[in-house]
């Protein structure tokens, strides 16, 4: 990885190859994240709806002689992705993505960020109108922030909408390795919705074994996260019946990924530009989010139930898995397993009818990497991965906590009947 | 006539006196060999010469091909049956014949001339003479003691016959043995190629390869198919190569081989001494000396006698002319040496010698080097097995294991999973070779000492077992050496 070796070798003093590195430094500084479930989020001015950034958090502010003060610290993190994996990733404020900042149009605010990271670093704004020498590109508008250095950017916010936030700086192996954030602008006193949710999407290449993404790589990704998270790590959406829901989606991997939501559609309000004029809204249930944009969907969740929402790139859908095996489907393996089996005890077949075998098996993998599909649904294994998550929609609620599996009325479930040929 | 005999005999008989009588049995000779091989190998050699003994050898030739033969057992099948060192033994034989031949006397030579005169008085003139060379009754006890040397050294040469073919014969076992190892392991191979054909073949059915891959996949069978082959050819190449050298025929048992190599000593052999060891313990560096004497022996008679190479022939003649009277006396026959005075003959000798001491030289260079080539080899070879069974061997079980975690997730195929488990068996193979050219090295060391180098006997105790290590899979044959 193309880490500034320089300031590498100045920070830890020593000739440190990246993975020892990140053992070092990660012990000390990196907070696991992840682990714990949705925190509460900030109550704002009552104007607006606090954005709920599940598995994540929203960045809490201090005003200070009418400026709202948030305070960046850039570091590298310990993510959870899900149960039994544990990646080294970069991060903010001991999480990527790093807490979700939410502000009002008109306001002013101060950001702090902190470099405490083995390299320089800046932030952009993305999509947010700054003066030029607040917009983060490192070299062009400011100096790259060094390590330890603190850095105030301050500006007016003069527009609403889903923002995002990354450095500008080694951008390949920051944005490789989680650094991002969303940067939320409620316009002032706007048509309020019940729910409010964000999602970054990202995808990583975490070889099997390891624990450390590999930023080099451009298209074989194997990890493919919201919120860095995977499924079955992914917290879901709840929501109540016939509630107004928004869901804000933005994505800095390399590739788009349509989003895909079940039993319902919804509208396409905002792009990373700005607020759409309703007339120009566009229902879809499959929304592609383009690298380096937002997405902002709204809809009334007026149909109960547990539905899957996901990236519709299958693949993307699921946990690593290699793209270079034999192709065995439709394959009479029984012979030939019996034979392999006397050569390497415990062998067993796989793929001959289908892969979907995979989730139910209890098999031993590489340490740290997650099984392909997996997850465990009332009525049997749910066989995903990666990009996956539910929302669960019921007719009440006590809490926003987890209800459990949507209790279907009778009748309403799809079943076996007896053959009709 | 009656009265001349008597005469001539007396005159012989102190010669006769000192031709003292060697006897031309090498019983002796033999036991000296026989007594310097045991010392050296611990095994017993035996001269088939149709006595009790050669039944004796017979059966325990039989008794030891009976059980599955060891390195040692398989030198002292040898040591008893291999003919051509039968032909060796009678080297002792004719350096015997030698030894009584250089102790024996040159004959007498009696003549005797009758002459008839062709004036009166017209009687016989009868003439007699007995005449023996009186120069040997000086040289004789050097030629002896020159003849004992060569047939200490015909011994000796004997002795080093014995060891290089024990030394052979450690070789050619180690090569049976290794070779019967190597064979189930490259048998493996195949069973493994064969299965990914099989599972080749299932996909082509299935339409999921096309027939570029399935016959990539066959051919790679094929060739490991070959390679077994071979093998079976190498072993009935080196089984054979053994047969010759323990003199087997197919009416003794068929012998086996013990399944395992020896095991390894834990520790280098030491260096020290080996090298002073060999120059005191090698036949034919000792050999090499005696025959060095034998020249010094043999050009010191020649010196000696330079000067009567025919030598001097001392006589009585006796003559009775035709008028009856009779004339005796001595005689005395000596070449006179005007034109060749021997010089050749000691130039000859001195060449001779000068070249066997330059021999012997460059032999003590030869045998240092030997020695320290070998052990260095030994020592090299030792640690390279060691490094295949404690590190490579355990990397190979894990790697298989490792690579079984990945197919289970879907992250490797089946191909994967059973190259892992080749390259296992390819770590295997290279162990197993390496396991025999450590033996095949120390026998050719133990061949550069003259002399069997002990093993010992903890070599067993420090062995540890590579796969008792958690393995996804038991190597196909213990590996405990």
């Amino acid at each position: 990885m193309s880490l500034s070796r320089r300031q590498l070798l100045a920070r830890t003093g020593i000739a440190a190859a990246g993975t020892a590195f990140f053992g070092r430094v990660q012990s000390a500084l990196a907070a696991i994240s992840g682990t714990a479930d949705t925190p509460g989020t900030v109550a704002g001015d009552g104007s607006y709806t606090p954005v709920v950034t599940p598995n994540g958090s929203t960045l809490p502010w201090v005003m200070k002689d009418g400026v709202k003060e948030f305070h960046l610290v850039a570091e590298p993190v310990k993510r959870e992705f899900a149960p039994g994996m544990m990646v080294n990733c970069w991060g903010y404020n001991g999480s990527t993505p790093g807490p979700t900042i939410e502000a009002v149009e008109g306001d002013r605010v101060r950001i702090l960020v902190t470099n405490k990271l083995p390299e320089s670093t800046s932030v952009h704004w993305h999509g947010i109108l700054t003066p030029n020498g607040m917009d983060g590109v490192g070299g062009l508008t400011q100096k790259h922030i060094e390590p330890d250095e603190t850095y105030a950017y301050e500006f007016t916010l003069r527009q609403h909408g889903t923002y995002m936030y990354h450095p500008h700086s080694d951008e390949m192996v920051q944005m490789a390795l989680g650094m991002m954030g969303f940067f939320i602008i409620h316009p002032k006193g706007g048509p309020k919705v019940d729910r409010d949710f964000a999602i970054f999407l990202m995808e990583w290449a975490v070889n099997p074994g390891t624990f450390t993404p590999n930023p080099s790589i451009m298209t074989d990704f194997n990890n493919f996260t919201f919120n860095s998270r995977v499924y079955p790590g992914t917290a879901p959406l709840i929501v109540k019946l016939n509630q107004k829901v928004r869901v804000r989606i933005a994505n800095l991997s390399m590739d788009n990924h349509p989003i895909h939501i079940h039993g319902h559609r919804w509208w396409v309000t905002e792009t990373d530009g700005g607020q759409i004029p309703k007339s120009a809204w566009w229902p879809e249930t499959s929304v592609d989010v383009a690298p380096g944009t937002t997405r902002t969907m709204e809809f009334v969740a007026d149909n109960p139930g547990d539905w899957a929402l996901h990236c519709h790139k299958t693949h993307h859908a699921m946990n690593a898995m290699s793209h270079d095996i034999p192709n065995l489907l439709g394959v009479d393996q029984d012979a030939v397993t019996k034979k392999i089996k006397k050569l390497v005890p415990g062998y067993m077949d796989m793929g001959s009818d289908g892969m979907g075998d995979m989730a139910e098996m209890q098999m031993k993998g590489p340490k740290n990497t997650l099984p392909m599909m997996t997850g465990t649904g009332p009525f049997g294994p749910i066989e995903m991965g990666g990009m996956f998550t539910v929302l669960k929609v019921r007719e009440s609620l006590a809490s926003y906590d987890d209800p459990g599996w949507y209790q279907h009325p009778a009748g309403t479930v799809a079943q076996a009947v007896k053959s009709v040929s | 006539m009656a009265m001349i005999f008597p005469r001539l005999l007396a005159l012989s008989l102190p010669a006769l006196a000192l031709a003292g009588c060697a006897s031309v049995d090498p019983s002796a000779s033999f036991g000296n060999a026989q007594g310097t091989i045991r010392d050296r190998t611990g095994h017993r050699v035996e001269w088939s010469r149709g006595t009790q003994e050669d039944r004796q050898a017979e059966q325990a030739v039989r008794d030891l091909l009976s059980r599955p033969l060891t390195a040692d057992a398989a030198v002292q099948v040898a040591l008893l049956g291999n003919p051509s060192l039968q032909a060796t033994f009678e080297e002792i034989g004719i350096s015997q014949a030698d030894f009584v031949q250089a102790g024996l006397l040159t004959n007498p030579s009696f003549s005797a001339i009758v002459r008839f005169p062709n004036v009166s008085p017209l009687g016989a003139d009868q003439e007699f003479s007995v005449t023996g060379d009186f120069l040997q009754l000086f040289i004789l006890p050097l030629r002896k003691k020159m003849a004992a040397l060569q047939l200490e050294a015909t011994e000796l040469e004997v002795g080093n016959e014995v060891l290089s073919l024990a030394a052979e014969v450690k070789e050619a076992f180690y090569a049976v043995q290794a070779d019967e190892q190597l064979q189930t392991r490259l048998e493996l191979v195949n069973d493994i190629d064969k299965t990914a054909a099989e599972l080749a073949e299932k996909q082509h059915e299935a339409g999921n390869i096309n027939d570029l891959d399935l016959v990539n996949q066959k051919s790679v069978y094929t060739e490991s198919q070959a390679d077994v082959t071979q093998t079976r050819i190498d072993l009935v190449r080196d089984r054979e190569k053994l047969n010759r050298l323990l003199g087997w025929t197919e009416e003794l048992p068929r012998w086996t081989v013990s399944p395992q190599l020896p095991a390894i000593p834990a520790d280098p052999l030491s260096a020290a001494d080996l090298e002073k060891r060999a120059l005191v313990q090698r036949l034919d560096v000792a050999a090499a000396r005696k025959r060095i004497e034998a020249l010094q022996k043999s050009l010191g008679i020649t010196e000696g006698t330079r000067l009567f190479p025919g030598g001097i022939d001392i006589g009585v003649d006796t003559e009775k002319n035709p008028d009856r009277s009779r004339v005796t006396g001595p005689s005395i026959d000596v070449e006179l040496p005007i034109f060749d005075q021997g010089q050749a003959r000691v130039a000859t000798l001195q060449a001779q010698l000068r070249q066997a001491q330059d021999r012997l030289a460059a032999l003590a260079i030869d045998v240092r080097s030997e020695i320290r080539e070998n052990r260095e080899i030994l020592e090299g070879r030792r640690q390279l097995a060691d490094t295949y069974r404690q590190t490579l061997l355990p990397q190979r079980v894990s790697i298989l294991k490792l690579s079984q975690e990945q197919y289970n997730f879907m992250l490797k195929g089946s191909y994967d999973l059973l190259l892992a488990k080749q390259q296992e068996i390819g770590a295997e193979r290279a162990y197993i070779q390496t396991w025999r050219d450590y033996w095949t090295a120390r026998a050719e060391l133990e061949k550069a000492v003259g002399g069997f180098l002990p093993v010992p006997a903890a070599a067993e105790a420090k062995q540890t077992d590579p796969v008792a290590a958690a393995s996804a899979a038991p190597a196909p044959m213990n590996m405990k050496p």
